[in-house]
């Protein structure tokens, strides 16, 4: 007896029906716009026919403001599973043209169910949000969907990464799921985030603004820090998306996926040694070693915009995934500020958690000086690179190129923070202050009775910077593990990488430290 | 009365210069101290960051430091990229670039000068 027809017509019917949000006519209006529909990028995301949706069927239940008779499929949200590269990920994705793609009751309890699904199947979550905010029919319902949505978000973090793509408004509480996850990718142009819009800032405080000064992709990658990357479009952000999941484990229990090398290559490349120039004062391009670094010179830079005088972002180095935390000293000669220091330590911290070896290039000259800085809040923000350093276990190699000064060159993780491998080149520069200032403490006396007190200065100067302003004082204390050649630099780190990798550190155990915020 | 900024050796005097036309006028006052000395506010909480004023096409410098060279002159057409001014600051020369082509205009600073975060160093039209 094969199936009844009335009932496999009526699947059929149902089936499309939920298929097509809503409807055709907005669907086809969205794509005429150049903007994917929720499917769509879903479909773009995941190798062709492996999306297992959750709750097509889904729908919401308000009876009120004459909700009762409306139908909402999938409550306005796509949730599931699908491949990516060969590896599952859970993904939800916001339908706009169901209902504004507002969060109601039922759309929450999809989205937190496949959070579920995802940790305990230790899968990493994709959430795309193109949302008009609360759906505000349900009321209180609604608000409580959202803290339901932050709780799992917390839950998750640490257990799976979490990717956050804001591809059209996100605005009030709902602009807080996506900071809780641990990448932000934001739609140029279509997208915006933000807590008060401008309206509602010039309504409590007269302050009059514009939505490109306040929620706009480029106000959040340069200015705010909120997000990772800028993308294009639909296609570019789901392209990122992709391209950092290349290196993410699946969770926290497995390794990224390294592609190790039949055979390292421990060759010279003198290519790192005319990368140095010869005056001190001339500043390296740090992307430039990283290019060199990587392999096939290729880098994910992480908040590429944002802090730009330290660098971080994701490569491997003969085949092994590494998270890079870099000095620019091109802009503001590398000094760790403010938001280099929280720009690092979270990204420090989301390496640890996730298996990541980290590789430190060092030419740091010091804390940022400035009195916005201090009462900022510096001290603070600085700790937070030192507390990261030093709670991480995973694989730590450190290259001090050039300058290493201060409590800035700890902070940029030393043997004493933890560092299990450091090399230093020979222009590196290990001090725990510059020579001009340790002279005028160490030799106040003999500078001011000096016939020539400055001329007396600058020869001390001289001779603390050759005693010190060398990698050999540092390593005759064996404070680092090797100096070598910058043209050693990437088979040393990959050596060094495939030597740790085994690296087991336990420690005792704790709910958790008290990282500074 | 008129505000005037003045830079000798490299140290940067604001002055308030009295005609001696006008009898209603304040007496000369001239700081003996470079701008370094900052007072605190009289408030206990601190007053929030505030970005210098910069005018459109200023271009500021990212941080506190000396001018080492001016690398470009008035009138001269730059494209985005192109060195303007190099400063030196913890012992690192730093590059300011164009970032948008255009003409230099009003160059306001000289070599040696000391230069605070976010003061104006010249405008591009």
């Amino acid at each position: 007896m094969p199936i009844s027809k009335d009932l496999l017509a009526n699947y059929r019917k149902r089936h499309a029906a939920a298929l097509l949000g809503g409807g055709e006519a907005k669907l086809a209006a969205r794509r005429k716009k150049g903007v994917m529909t929720a499917r769509d990028r879903l479909e773009n995301l995941f190798q062709p026919g492996t999306f297992m949706e959750f709750g097509l069927h889904a729908q919401h239940t308000c009876t009120q403001f004459g909700m009762a008779a409306k139908s909402m499929p999938g409550d306005g949200v796509i949730t599931g599973v699908g491949y990516v590269d060969g590896r599952p990920i859970a993904a939800y994705s916001q339908d706009f043209t169901v209902g504004g793609g507002a969060l109601g009751r039922i759309h929450a309890r999809k989205i937190c169910d496949l959070m579920e699904y995802a940790m305990q199947a230790g899968m990493p979550v994709l959430g795309i949000n193109d949302s008009g905010g609360a759906r505000i029919q349900e009321g209180e319902d609604s608000l409580s969907g959202y803290g339901q949505v932050f709780f799992h978000n917390v839950q998750a973090s640490g257990l799976v990464p979490q990717i956050s793509i804001i591809a059209g408004p996100c605005a009030g509480g709902a602009a807080y799921s996506p900071a809780l996850t641990d990448f932000l990718i934001m739609v140029k142009d279509t997208a915006n985030m933000f807590i008060c819009g401008p309206d509602v800032i010039q309504a409590a405080t007269g302050q009059k603004c514009t939505m490109a000064e306040v929620g706009s992709a480029a106000a959040h990658a340069t200015i705010s820090g909120n997000i990772h990357f800028v993308a294009e479009n639909d296609a570019d952000a789901l392209g990122i998306a992709k391209k950092l999941l290349s290196f993410l484990p699946s969770n926290n229990i497995t390794d990224p996926p390294h592609h190790f090398a039949d055979k390292l290559d421990l060759g010279p490349n003198p290519a790192f040694n005319d990368l140095v120039p010869e005056d001190p004062k001339s500043p390296l391009d740090v992307l430039k070693v990283i290019a060199l670094l990587a392999d096939d010179a290729d880098f994910l830079e992480v908040q590429a915009d944002f802090a730009k005088n330290i660098v971080v972002g994701f490569c491997r180095i003969q085949g092994i995934v590494a998270g890079i935390i870099a000095n620019q000293p091109m802009v503001k000669a590398g000094t760790l500020d403010i938001d280099a220091s929280d720009k690092a330590a979270r990204f420090i911290r989301f390496c640890n958690v996730f298996n990541i070896p980290i590789v430190n290039l060092v030419d740091v000259p010091g804390f940022l000086p400035g009195l916005a800085q201090e009462r900022g809040g510096i001290i603070r923000h600085g700790a937070k690179m030192l507390f990261a350093y030093a709670a991480a276990t995973v694989p730590k190699i450190t290259v001090i190129m050039r300058k290493a000064y201060g409590g800035a060159y700890l902070a940029m993780c030393s043997k004493d923070l933890g560092a299990d491998l450091v090399f230093a080149w020979p222009t590196a520069e290990i001090a725990v202050m510059g020579a001009e200032g340790a002279v005028k403490i160490l030799y106040k006396k003999e500078i001011a009775e000096a016939p020539d007190p400055a001329a007396r200065a600058a020869e001390l100067a001289a001779e603390y910077r050759e005693r010190f302003a060398s990698p050999y004082a540092a390593a005759s204390k064996a404070m680092i593990t090797d100096v070598i050649e910058p043209a050693q630099t990437r088979s040393a780190v990959a050596l060094a990488l495939r030597n740790t990798l085994s690296k087991r550190e336990t420690r005792p155990p704790k709910k958790h430290g008290n990282i500074p915020l | 009365m008129k505000k005037l900024r003045i830079t000798i050796d490299g140290k940067v005097y604001d002055v308030t210069v009295e005609s001696l036309d006008d009898p209603a006028g304040a007496p000369l006052s001239v700081p003996s101290a470079p701008r370094a000395a900052v007072t605190a506010p009289e408030s206990s909480s601190p007053a929030p960051a505030a970005q210098p004023a910069a005018g459109p096409g200023a271009v500021t410098s990212p941080l506190a430091g000396r001018v080492v060279s001016i690398d470009c002159k008035p009138g001269q057409q730059v494209s985005a990229g192109d060195a303007l001014v190099t400063l030196e600051a913890m012992k690192m020369n730093t590059t300011i670039a164009a970032q948008a082509a255009g003409t230099v205009g009003e160059i306001s600073v000289g070599v040696g000068d000391a230069v605070a975060e976010g003061q104006t160093l010249l405008t591009i039209k």
